[in-house]
């Protein structure tokens, strides 16, 4: 494999293997958003509390992310996360649905940590520092968000009317779980590099091989494979961003040269 | 909740929960946040047995029972766990 430092040296390397970190920023910033709607809202005392603090590491991640692209631009973190217009966004559909139920927000964190952790091993395993040490650090948070959500998930799926209900989440989920999948330029630039060794294909099946006996388990049906519902990572979000957007960004933007 | 290895396990609270798993999955969150933790236990509370609350009085000393206090073993151990305390917040740091 070419070293990955050496190849980072091509802007258009460059560019891309931003591009790529910001996907993961901006994944978890939105889906950090969404958890951090459920605070005061949770089912039980004791889960709110536990989704409210999932909310907080997502948002610290996606905090971290930043840092190492702002650092690499020379701009401002602040501004990056929260001063981009809507299509500078790069995060899948997914991450920005409405909180539609708590068994869909459950069904939602159990497809996308499944999905994180694949992702930060590719990270890790990448070797390119120091995004790769970073991955490293940050699945020890990720391994107790899909124990949580794994655990939830049983539970919902064994209650009176609970497979149903869970199905019907499922299968809404399903496509938009398939998008963070979504391959751009960027993807095939990489792997040329060498700077990622895998694909989204690729990283989709080790996906799927992780979810399928989990969801299997619980008695739930896998929807099929097409359909993904894609358009996140090129910028193009459904009508569910704007209003989240606004909502995450309004303290910022009352007085963004203010420092916290 | 246990601190550390080799300490004991000291009572943190309580959760709701519909089994043993859950209730792990919750006190983790809700009670390891704030402080060191290598272990946890949960115990159902109707599992627990206890003495009844009038019985508090026969754990009063009806004679001058001082000499058994050993205050300066309880000295110990609270200068052994700020120690070990400080130690701590210096390899957070």
């Amino acid at each position: 494999m070419p070293d990955a430092r050496a190849a980072i040296a091509d802007p258009a390397v460059r560019a891309a293997y931003r591009e790529w970190l910001l996907r993961i920023a901006d994944d978890e910033l939105v889906i950090g958003h969404r958890h951090s709607e459920w605070t005061g809202f949770g089912p039980d005392i004791e889960s709110d509390v536990a989704m409210s603090s999932i909310a907080q590491e997502e948002l610290g991640h996606g905090r971290a992310w930043y840092e190492q692209i702002a650092a690499d631009d020379g701009g401002d973190v602040d501004r990056l996360a929260f001063g981009r217009a809507p299509r500078e966004y790069r995060h899948a559909a997914l991450l920005e649905q409405e909180n539609d139920g708590w068994e869909y927000s459950i069904v939602r964190l159990v497809l996308y940590e499944a999905f994180e952790v694949a992702r930060l091993r590719l990270v890790a395993a990448s070797g390119h520092e120091p995004a790769a040490g970073l991955a490293q650090t940050l699945s020890r948070e990720e391994r107790y968000h899909g124990l949580f959500a794994d655990t939830w998930l049983t539970r919902l799926a064994g209650a009176p009317d609970g497979l149903e209900r869970v199905q019907a989440a499922l299968d809404r989920a399903w496509p938009d779980a398939l998008g963070l999948f979504e391959s751009t330029a960027a993807d095939d630039v990489l792997r040329r590099a060498g700077v990622l060794p895998s694909s989204p294909g690729a990283l989709r099946e080790t996906w799927v091989d992780t979810v399928r006996p989990v969801l299997e388990q619980c008695g739930l049906a896998v929807p099929p494979s097409a359909g993904a519902r894609e358009g996140g990572r090129r910028g193009v979000h459904t009508a569910a961003f704007e209003p989240l957007l606004v909502q995450l960004t309004e303290v910022w933007k009352s007085d963004p040269e203010a420092r916290w | 909740m246990q601190g550390r290895h080799r300490d004991a396990h000291v009572h943190a609270g309580d959760v709701h929960a519909p089994d043993a798993e859950m209730a792990l999955v919750l006190a983790k969150e809700n009670y390891t946040r704030r402080d060191p933790c290598v272990n946890l236990w949960v115990v159902r509370a109707d599992q627990i047995h206890a003495t009844t609350r009038p019985a508090a009085e026969m754990f009063v000393p009806a004679t001058d029972k001082s000499y058994r206090f050993g205050g300066s073993y309880r000295q110990q151990r609270r200068v052994l766990q700020s120690s070990y305390k400080a130690s701590y917040r210096d390899e957070d740091q």
